[in-house]
């Protein structure tokens, strides 16, 4: 055990559901093959208790009704690549808290620790049905540092507080054009896509050094136990945040998130991870996943992906509308993430862009597919795909209800829950979650 | 590379229509159906394969759910030749004519988007492809003109205009005036007429970020002295060219431009965000005789009589509702409905260059967050236009205007509609583009073993 792993911190506030809720007379999508018209979800003390055609048989008494004729429901919105509480609204500097930009390695640092709870983006985040995201350092560095996930609720005063119980940490690695262009512009090395390499590779057997280390401190330690503890421990190692932690990346103890465009550098990167004997979990952005699609899908590593943002880069020339759908119909694992405070508030939408464009295009896509990859997929590439993305008995209840199909533009979240709590009532006045909002409308009423 | 095989434009169109899903939506079933009658049948088809070539005679779009803007929706015929719309009515195609089925599909005016880099932007982080922004020495650019650096060979047109827009207004920034903004026409690339206004605004950034090492009351001291100055040339340009006069605050082409701006009653679109700023520019427009607009304008909802009052159209992305910068603390996601509720002529913008595509979402999130389908319509077509000084040729569908239409199988602004045919001065132009061709090449690339 890399063991006492401080950086970790499990929320310690437990917030409890008050009572059973049942969605009714709903149309439900379940993100796990199933759409039940009319259908039901019943969840209590912050978990799914049942879900199927019809309603459900056994009902607590002091259960909350909701009657969802005409309306839609699904699984919470996981958005697997947020910046959202480190690069906080207003973006002024001082909320510039993503990119530790003063090495090409900085594996010692943590999201949460930059995270700012008071983001106003994630109350709007919850208004679009998310309950789930996945907080990353930017991409300046090769490995930019640890992400982290966490829930979207109201009232945390620190960052700790919305951690998923349960949830692994991520490594937050980049290649191409950003970390060439902040150390290059430095000059400095990486400056070219070959230094990137040439600079990830030295820091990971760096690494492979620290983790022998580690493993041979771990055996003298078991060796002294098993000897009955007698005299002094042995002394451990020297803590070194940084190559601990790509030790653990090593070790499959943290899952490898991989800021990548083109698919030539795709290949350079799983080839790399082949060298060091760990599994990429997603290429992320990955615009151009579709021409390896296959190899992606026999690899099973993930793509977290936008519907069709383009352009703003060389390195994002060739996206297409249909990334998401020919991953998907190659048998590999898609996700639509935002990366951004304005379409993490409509990732229905951007699914719906992608999925229509798939159809369009002829691909054979069902409507199940295109809601995975905003929910059961993105799960999984936090893994977190055995407590929450789905709807099914046993899950953490993380439900949104939609006023229309989520995939209209004209569709609302109405109820969003967390753990079944309610985060999110539309319609309901309440005022801003986040303490920097709060007093800023004078004489109005906030919505 | 395997691209679609070329197939004339006509008989692609017969070929969508076809295959198109088409099923009435929203905006499709929206409107007074008092004067909407059934659609008509039109007497006889041309059959796929054998439609005569447009020049032989009027094209005529029969059955369409049609919204024309200026006039409620309602079933008619739409029938264009040379470029223009020659009719608009309910009744069948004249005979001789190319018929279109529109039947159950909706037609729209083509789509304007009011503020991009179309054509002057190919990939943001590349410089070599930027011609927005004329960096100079000073800060007075009012002389600089995008049009003539437009592209229309840009893989960015066929993009956009798979999205059903027609036009766009291509916009320069930096500076304190940045420049002129053209409108163009998403006309085949090689036509040679393309931009319909060379000047349709003058961009003035006044918001945050240009504000960021420029107190406010300095920047509006010098647009006063800069609008003055252009006035003090224009009295005396003689004495001005002879060097009789004293020094000016901007250079001479630019003084110019700025005169011509302010006699052709060319639109200044600030770049504003604030109640104050909103103010100000509205008293130093009025100082100067100019006619003001605004982008941005988190702040306008909260005087929206005041900006109706002096007609000012206003710019708004529906989506924008962050305290993003300290002058957006009051963005909200319904302004636009409210701006338009208050008589505010309001035009809905996507805000990029590259996805000028998803306009229509953005119309379509306007109306999720309040606006009526029919306002939002406008906004993305006549208002526009009215902005530019072409209310009278685009962004309608009516009797003359230019023949920038669309064709949608549903309603435009879902998700699950698409746009299955889009004319640009009555030529039917391919849907596809470059990203098109990426998808087929890769689409059944072998099994990686």
């Amino acid at each position: 055990m890399l063991g006492d792993d401080e950086d970790s911190v499990e929320s310690f506030r437990v917030s409890m559901q008050p009572a059973p809720v049942l969605i009714e007379n709903a149309r439900v999508l379940t993100a796990d093959g199933d759409r039940h018209d009319p259908g039901h979800v019943l969840f209590a003390e912050g978990r799914i208790v049942s879900v199927g055609p019809g309603t459900a048989s056994e009902v607590p008494d002091d259960t909350v009704r909701l009657d969802a004729a005409g309306r839609w429901v699904t699984p919470g919105i996981i958005d697997a690549h947020s910046h959202l509480g480190v690069y906080a609204t207003p973006g002024v500097d001082a909320h510039s808290d993503g990119n530790e930009a003063t090495a090409p390695i900085t594996a010692e640092v943590n999201a949460l620790h930059s995270f700012w709870p008071q983001d106003p983006g994630l109350q709007r985040a919850s208004a679009g049905g998310v309950t789930t995201i996945h907080v990353l350092p930017g991409s300046a560095n090769l490995v930019g540092g640890r992400s982290v996930t966490l829930r979207v609720r109201r009232g945390a005063m620190a960052a700790s507080d919305l951690l998923f119980p349960g949830a692994p940490e991520g490594v937050k690695m980049a290649c191409g054009e950003n970390p060439k262009r902040v150390y290059g512009s430095r000059n400095r090395s990486p400056a070219t896509r070959m230094g990137n390499v040439a600079v990830l590779r030295q820091a990971l057997y760096d690494a492979r050094t620290t983790l022998r280390e580690l493993e041979a401190h771990e055996e003298e330690l078991r060796t002294w136990c098993e000897d009955g503890a007698r005299g002094d421990a042995p002394e451990p190692p020297a803590r070194n945040l940084q190559r601990e932690t790509l030790a653990r990346l090593l070790r499959g103890e943290l899952l490898p998130q991989v800021h990548c465009y083109r698919a030539d550098e795709m290949r350079v990167m799983l080839d790399l991870a082949e060298e060091f004997g760990f599994s990429i979990r997603a290429f992320h952005h990955a615009v151009e996943a579709y021409k390896i699609a296959d190899e992606l899908a026999v690899r099973e590593v993930a793509t977290a992906t936008w519907a069709d943002w383009w352009g703003f880069k060389l390195e994002a020339l060739d996206a297409v509308l249909e990334n998401a759908a020919l991953l998907t119909v190659a048998g590999a694992r898609a996700v639509i993430h935002s990366d951004s405070a304005y379409d993490i508030q409509r990732l229905n939408q951007e699914a719906a862009k992608a999925y229509f464009a798939g159809l369009a295009a002829g691909l054979e896509l069902t409507e199940d597919d295109a809601l995975r990859w905003i929910t059961a997929n993105a799960a999984w590439v936090l893994g977190i795909d055995h407590l929450t993305g789905r709807l099914a008995p046993g899950l953490r209840a993380d439900v949104v209800l939609w006023s229309q199909h989520p995939f209209s533009v004209y569709a609302r979240a109405d109820y969003v829950f967390v753990d079944g709590i309610a985060q999110t009532v539309r319609g309901e006045a309440e005022h801003p979650w986040s303490d920097f909002e709060l007093g800023q409308w004078p004489n109005e009423v906030q919505p | 590379m395997r691209c679609p095989r070329p197939i004339s434009s006509l008989r692609r169109l017969v070929l969508l229509l076809a295959l198109a899903s088409l099923s009435a939506a929203a905006l499709a079933d929206e409107g007074p159906s008092a004067d909407g009658s059934a659609p008509s049948e039109p007497d006889s088809m041309t059959p796929a394969g054998s439609a005569p070539s447009p020049a032989d005679g009027p094209v005529c779009i029969v059955g369409a759910r049609v919204h024309a803007v200026v006039a409620a929706p309602a079933y008619a015929t739409v029938c264009m030749e040379n470029g223009t719309i020659t009719s608009v009515r309910n009744a069948p195609a004249p005979a001789g004519a190319v018929v279109v089925d529109g039947r159950g599909a909706v037609l729209t005016p083509g789509l304007i988007d009011a503020q991009s880099q179309l054509g002057l932007l190919e990939v943001n982080a590349v410089p070599e492809t930027r011609d927005a922004d004329a960096s100079t020495d000073h800060e007075i650019r009012a002389a600089f003109r995008v049009a003539p650096g437009l592209n229309p060979f840009s893989m960015v047109v066929p993009i956009t205009r798979s999205g059903g827009v027609t036009s766009v207004v291509s916009a320069p920034g930096g500076g304190l005036i940045s420049g002129q903004a053209a409108l163009w026409d998403l006309g085949p690339a090689d036509a040679t007429d393309l931009v319909v206004r060379e000047s349709a605004y003058l961009v003035v950034p006044f918001t945050g970020r240009a504000l960021r090492e420029d107190a406010r009351s300095r920047r509006l001291a010098r647009l006063d002295e800069v609008f003055d100055d252009a006035r003090v040339r224009a009295g005396n340009p003689e004495a001005f060219e002879e060097r009789r006069m004293r020094d000016l605050a901007a250079h001479r082409l630019d003084l110019i431009a700025l005169e011509e701006v302010r006699v052709a009653g060319t639109p200044v679109l600030f770049q504003a965000q604030r109640v104050a700023d909103a103010r100000a520019l509205l008293a130093l427009a009025e100082r100067h005789g100019l006619r003001p607009a605004f982008t941005g304008l988190a702040d306008g909802w909260r005087i929206a009589p005041e900006l109706a009052e002096a007609g000012a159209f206003v710019m708004v992305h529906p989506m924008r509702n962050l305290p993003a910068q300290f002058d957006e603390l009051g963005a909200r996601e319904d302004a636009a409905a409210l701006l338009d509720e208050a008589g505010v002529p309001v035009i809905l913008t996507t805000g990029t260059t590259h996805n000028g595509r998803n306009l229509r979402f953005i119309a379509g999130n306007a109306v999720r967050a309040g606006m009526s389908a029919e306002s939002a319509l406008r906004a993305v077509t006549l208002h526009p236009a009215m902005l530019a000084g072409v209310g009278d040729t685009h962004g309608a569908i009516e009797v003359g205007r230019v023949a920038n239409l669309v064709l949608w199988s549903g309603d435009p602004f879902e998700f699950s509609s698409r746009p299955v045919a889009v004319w640009v001065r009555g030529e039917a132009l391919p849907l596809e583009h470059r990203q098109d061709a990426l998808r087929e090449r890769h689409r059944e690339r072998g099994v990686y073993d």
